[in-house]
């Protein structure tokens, strides 16, 4: 179902330019250096509970630089109830730092009350559909701003699916008026996994919609592959990477990088190539 | 009346939950809701996932214990961890939270449980004092802190008539621990790419503060520490210091003034009392 006004190009969203996943231990690096970079992104929840070191050092960075919140906890695709303390912590952290955007997962983290700390995957069906899009309009109006929504990576297949990802992720984010934060990385994973073409799925997503991109290492382990954003992009991400850029114009790209996290500079060079990659892809279209 | 059908997404969910954190994983039933790959079965392609989970989580808990790390070795504390998930899954997507039951949990569990406290393995000691420094270490960081109080500076100078009804603010991030090793040396050492010798075992007082983004820990005696915690309990300064020299309780005021660990209300040179921050020792 498409809404009958257009929506604006990443929702109306700023150009941010190239940024990086704020990791904790890189705290102090960052605050000793203020690199040159255009944004940051941080984990919502290493910081909303915080009422020390980490929300101050936080503060520090937002004077300097634009920031980007990126959830774990949500749990957007969840049958428990929405969890309205949290989405209150969540705006008032946004409001704090002024966030650009606000995004979580596609997923769920946990029911009858428990968190796994994990965001899991959900059959692709007409009910999960209705189910995600509902929740999704309920938490854009207490946070009284859109939400980005990434693609997650995923290991196996429910056999009730009945939609395609790109279909599925299409029709959410039309449907709910939301926005999609495209993982390239998590595309190329999830079609070694599923073995569908990553091209039909990036063309197939409502590109207008992509406010916000990542990148980040995986690793393949022969019979499948793995999200697992401890080594460098691989050149297949960069790939597909370009094409992302042409087809939605460019958007905000971040490097993620969570295990055996490197140096900084480490992150910074990645950085440089996304660059490169999506000023190639826009000049040459490819 | 019989009770609604449970809804297929409800079910799906709790049936992966279970799937995902049960000691024996999943049952037959997978290969009816998930579907296998030209080269993994079901159960394959779950365990990834599973296995993902897991590494993530341990991952994520690292951060929070370098010390523990360097002296179990990491494979060790990845165990710790994962029999904790099995064992308490959380219900707060705060790390911070789960982590407490954490360290709860090791303690639960130690191997020597069973035994007399004086035949317990002091090496299973020396990891629970560990953890649990390592645990107050963080909540101090990510606590409230002093910067918007002022130091109580001046409380060397308050008239020892007064001491008996006076009763002094500690500072909201001020934690008293006490241990039987070394484990605040060993966190430093750790932190500065060293701690290849393990905590020594003697008794340790400490109170940690923080200033800034830095967490601050000071080394007590144990008499300075008594007197900390009946301060940190809203004891009338005259009362915690009874039997302490006169010249030593100004001086302790005075350094303690000056550490942060007591401070004035804002605008307000004279220490009054005020909430307490919760005191925790093991």
């Amino acid at each position: 179902m498409r809404t009958g006004t257009p929506t604006r190009r990443r929702l109306g969203t700023r150009w941010l330019g190239f940024g990086v996943g704020l990791r904790l231990p890189h705290l102090d690096y960052v605050r000793q250096r203020w690199p040159a970079l255009g944004f940051f992104e941080v984990v919502t929840e290493d910081f909303m509970d915080s009422h020390g070191a980490r929300r101050r050092a936080l503060a520090e960075i937002a004077e300097r630089y634009p920031v980007v919140l990126h959830g774990l906890a949500l749990s957007v695709g969840g049958c428990d109830r929405l969890d309205y303390r949290y989405l209150g912590r969540l705006r008032e952290l946004a409001d704090e730092v002024r966030a650009e955007w606000v995004s979580d997962h596609v997923g769920w983290t946990g029911v009858d009350g428990v968190n796994t700390h994990a965001v899991l995957p959900m059959p692709r069906t007409e009910e999960s559909l209705r189910h995600l899009v509902r929740r999704i309009r309920t938490v854009q109006d207490a946070l009284e701003r859109p939400l980005v929504l990434k693609n997650t990576s995923s290991a196996f297949e429910f056999a009730a699916s009945t939609l395609s990802e790109w279909e599925f992720l299409a029709r959410m984010a039309d449907e709910a008026d939301c926005g999609l934060l495209l993982d390239v990385s998590n595309v190329h994973v999830s079609a070694v996994n599923h073995d569908f073409d990553p091209v039909e799925y990036l063309r197939a997503l409502p590109h207008h919609r992509v406010v916000e991109m990542h990148l980040s290492g995986h690793t393949h382990h022969g019979t499948h592959a793995v999200a697992s954003r401890d080594t460098p992009i691989s050149d297949a991400v960069w790939e597909l990477y370009r094409l992302a850029v042409v087809l939605t114009g460019g958007a905000p790209t971040v490097v993620e990088w969570d295990d055996q996290l490197p140096a900084f500079p480490v992150l910074l060079a990645e950085l440089d190539k996304a660059r490169r990659h999506a000023a190639t892809a826009l000049w040459a279209g490819v | 009346m019989s009770a609604a059908p449970e809804p297929d997404l409800l079910a799906t969910q709790r049936w992966l939950q279970r799937a995902l954190l049960a000691q024996d994983g999943p049952g037959p039933e997978i290969n009816s809701l998930l579907t296998g790959s030209a080269a993994l079965t079901p159960r394959q392609r779950f365990a990834v996932l599973r296995r993902n989970h897991q590494r993530r989580l341990a991952a994520r808990m690292r951060e929070l214990h370098p010390a523990l790390i360097q002296l179990l070795g990491r494979e060790v504390f990845d165990a710790f961890v994962l029999d904790h998930v099995k064992a308490n899954p959380a219900r707060s997507h705060r790390l911070s939270r789960f982590d407490a039951e954490f360290v709860d949990h090791l303690a639960r569990t130690r191997p020597d449980a069973q035994l007399p406290p004086e035949r317990r393995d002091p090496t299973v000691d020396m990891v629970l004092d560990l953890a649990r420094f390592e645990r107050l270490y963080n909540q101090v960081l990510d606590g409230p802190g002093r910067e918007d109080d002022l130091p109580a500076t001046e409380l060397a100078d308050l008239p020892e008539e007064d001491w008996p009804s006076a009763r002094l603010g500690p500072a909201p991030c001020l934690r008293l621990f006490r241990a039987g090793f070394t484990v605040h040396e060993y966190l430093a050492a750790v932190r500065q790419g060293g701690g290849q010798v393990p905590p020594r075992a003697r008794p340790v007082f400490l109170a940690l503060t923080r200033h800034g983004l830095q967490v601050r820990v000071h080394e007590l005696t144990a008499d300075a520490h008594r007197v900390l915690t009946s301060l940190l309990r809203r004891a009338p300064l005259g009362e915690a210091l009874r039997d302490v020299d006169r010249d030593l309780a100004r001086t302790w005021l005075r350094d303690w003034g000056e550490h942060g660990f007591l401070v004035a209300a804002a605008g307000d040179p004279a220490p009054r009392p005020r909430a307490v921050a919760v005191s925790e020792s093991s």
